[in-house]
């Protein structure tokens, strides 16, 4: 070993070459490795919401059905749904409206108000969620366009009666009568409610007390009118399974389009996706392409010894035995050399893929000692006479 | 003391259309220096090989006080018998002045104490002193260089001396010293010594004359 350092030159280029081939790869893996991690984080953090459309083939007023929900609800993966139904009512106390209105049943009032693009201001004690809760009191809480709450009389806190009924063919007064509390009021600011709507939870619907209260009511008006979901972050990979679930599920209540916001998704994951199909495809032919290099240059190196091995059999020393001694201190040399490019490499690119560093050594390392034990095989059966005047020349 | 026969020897090169050694006989006998000349590509060089034993001849035989040096033999040969000296002088270039005459002792297992103090015997004989043992071949003289390989020889107790155009690249001063090395080691160490030259003048200094042509030997014997 100590004669091969005595020509430093070549050892020292073939460390060089050793060293960059595993810093290259080994900050490549990690590129890839970061991409990975980049694009996994993306899928867990957006978060995807599907919409459930009328179809081309119907009205644009969504009519879906409440097992139609459930079954949605149903599917792993699903996380919140918003949605709301509505029904017609008409005010009985303190003053009794001819005109039937629309009360609005949801389970998200901040959902429902970016919805319909209303302000809903809460009255004191009350918020989005305790608006929707009712209490064994059977008052409903409810929430009232502003102007119509002041015409009324009506502050937050007040009572006031209304009836569930607006089936013409059914008499208005046999409607049960429901008490309702003002939680709130809300401004109309796209006009898109109108003057004498309200606004409740969904529970009170198909709950007791509630507005659907006979099956001819649920039978006209239990149908949801919006309905939109999320999924679990978790479950982004799979969107499509979900989507295709869904649809199946839609595809069994009518005519409907499920509209989602993948593209969001799609569009910031595509790129990273594809860079990292790019690197994954590179990562062999790269490895190979500077294996090869090392291997090359450890080859140079033998060629470096040739005088060595032709003195050395012209000397008398058996083949076998310059082959075994010029090998052990080859290998000596690239395991040495392979320590230190290790440990420049776990300097530079950290511990974090130490061990698939040192895989990549090992396969390196390994080329080259193959690659030197032929080459120096190929020297040692060497015809000496070719040899010798080879060297003369 | 050997005496190297060479009888009817013939060698033809591998993918070569004719034979360069086609039937070639000498004596070289032991104390004596003998010359091999003749032109560029007439085979000198090959027969200095089939004398060192890098190769074996194609056909005939070389004879080593009678006995004939076989296929299997040369890796032995050429570490106990013969030792090749070379206008290029064939040092070690990654070992040291001492490390490359040092060599063949260390194939002989020679323990290291004792290999170094024969190494700086040899050494100190051809006239390489002390200071320049420590040197690479490549800080010395071609003359000095020339002196390391035949103090190697020495070291190697080899009998047969072959020595290919062993002047080539010195000068005349160096050039005399190194025959006279090569005339001492026969005529007072009974060597063989087998020297291959172009140079007319060099061989006249020799014991024995031999003329390479066409792929035979002719001889030219003069009185010692």
């Amino acid at each position: 070993m100590k004669y091969i350092c005595r020509k430093p030159l070549l050892p020292s280029v073939l460390l060089v070459l050793m060293i960059f081939s595993l810093c290259f790869m080994t900050l490549f893996r990690q590129s890839i490795l970061d991409n990975l991690l980049t694009v996994d984080k993306m899928y867990n953090s957006i978060q995807l919401t599907f919409q459930v459309l009328s179809g081309a083939n119907t009205d644009n007023v969504l009519q879906l059905k409440d097992q139609t929900v459930t079954s949605i609800q149903a599917v792993e993966g699903v996380a919140d749904c918003f949605y709301y139904l509505e029904c017609p009512f008409s005010m009985r106390a303190p003053i009794q409206v001819a005109n039937y209105s629309t009360v609005y049943g949801t389970n998200d009032l901040n959902f429902f108000s970016k919805e319909r693009d209303i302000e809903i201001t809460y009255g004191d004690g009350w918020d989005k969620d305790s608006v929707l809760i009712v209490e064994q009191s059977g008052v409903i809480p409810c929430i009232l366009e502003v102007n119509m709450a002041a015409v009324m009389g009506l502050k937050t806190g007040d009572t006031f009666v209304v009836a569930p009924n607006a089936n013409e063919d059914i008499d208005p007064q046999s409607a049960p009568s429901l008490n309702m509390v003002v939680a709130g009021t809300f401004t109309n600011n796209a006009g898109l409610l109108d003057y004498y709507s309200v606004i409740v939870s969904s529970d009170t619907f198909t709950g007791s007390p509630g507005f659907l209260y006979n099956d001819s009511m649920r039978e006209s008006y239990y149908y949801y009118r919006t309905f939109h979901f999320q999924t679990n972050p978790a479950y982004n990979y799979d969107f499509q399974t979900i989507k295709d679930e869904v649809t199946s599920i839609l595809n069994k209540d009518g005519d409907f389009i499920l509209y989602s916001n993948v593209r969001i998704l799609e569009k910031a994951v595509r790129p990273i996706e594809q860079k990292i199909r790019i690197q994954q495809m590179l990562v062999t032919p790269l490895s190979i392409l500077l294996c090869i290099s090392v291997a090359v240059m450890a080859m140079l190196l033998c060629s470096g010894f040739s005088t060595e091995i032709l003195l050395r059999l012209c000397l008398g020393e058996k083949r076998w035995t310059v082959w075994l001694r010029m090998m052990s201190s080859l290998i000596l040399l690239m395991v040495t050399e392979g320590v230190i490019a290790l440990l420049i490499v776990r300097f530079v690119c950290g511990t974090q893929l130490i061990l698939w560093s040192m895989q990549y050594l090992l396969l390196n390392v390994g080329l080259c000692i193959i690659a030197m034990a032929i080459q120096l095989a190929v020297f040692c059966n060497k015809n000496l006479v070719a040899f010798y005047q080879s060297k003369e020349e | 003391m050997i005496e190297l026969v060479v009888d009817q020897v013939h060698y033809q090169y591998p993918k070569a259309k004719k034979e360069t050694l086609r039937g070639v006989d000498a004596v070289f006998p032991a104390g004596k220096t003998s010359s091999i000349v003749g032109q560029s590509g007439a085979g000198k060089s090959t027969l200095l090989y089939l004398i060192s034993g890098l190769d074996v001849c194609t056909s005939g035989r070389i004879l080593l006080n009678g006995k004939e040096l076989l296929a299997r033999d040369l890796d032995s040969y050429r570490r106990n018998t013969v030792a090749t000296i070379s206008q290029s002088y064939l040092l070690f270039p990654t070992r040291t002045v001492l490390e490359n005459v040092l060599y063949p002792l260390q194939l002989a297992k020679t323990e290291k104490q004792a290999a170094v103090a024969e190494a700086t015997k040899h050494l100190l004989s051809v006239g390489i002193e002390k200071e320049l043992h420590n040197r690479l071949p490549s800080k010395l003289s071609g003359g000095e260089q020339q002196r390391v390989a035949i103090a190697r020889c020495l070291a190697a107790q080899s009998q047969i001396i072959a020595a290919d155009e062993p002047t080539g690249n010195l000068d005349e001063e160096n050039s005399n010293e190194v025959m006279r090395i090569l005339s001492d080691l026969a005529h007072n160490q009974g060597k063989t010594v087998i020297i291959v030259t172009h140079d007319r003048i060099l061989a006249e200094q020799t014991d024995l004359q031999y003329r390479l042509e066409n792929g035979k030997l002719y001889s030219n014997e003069r009185n010692a």
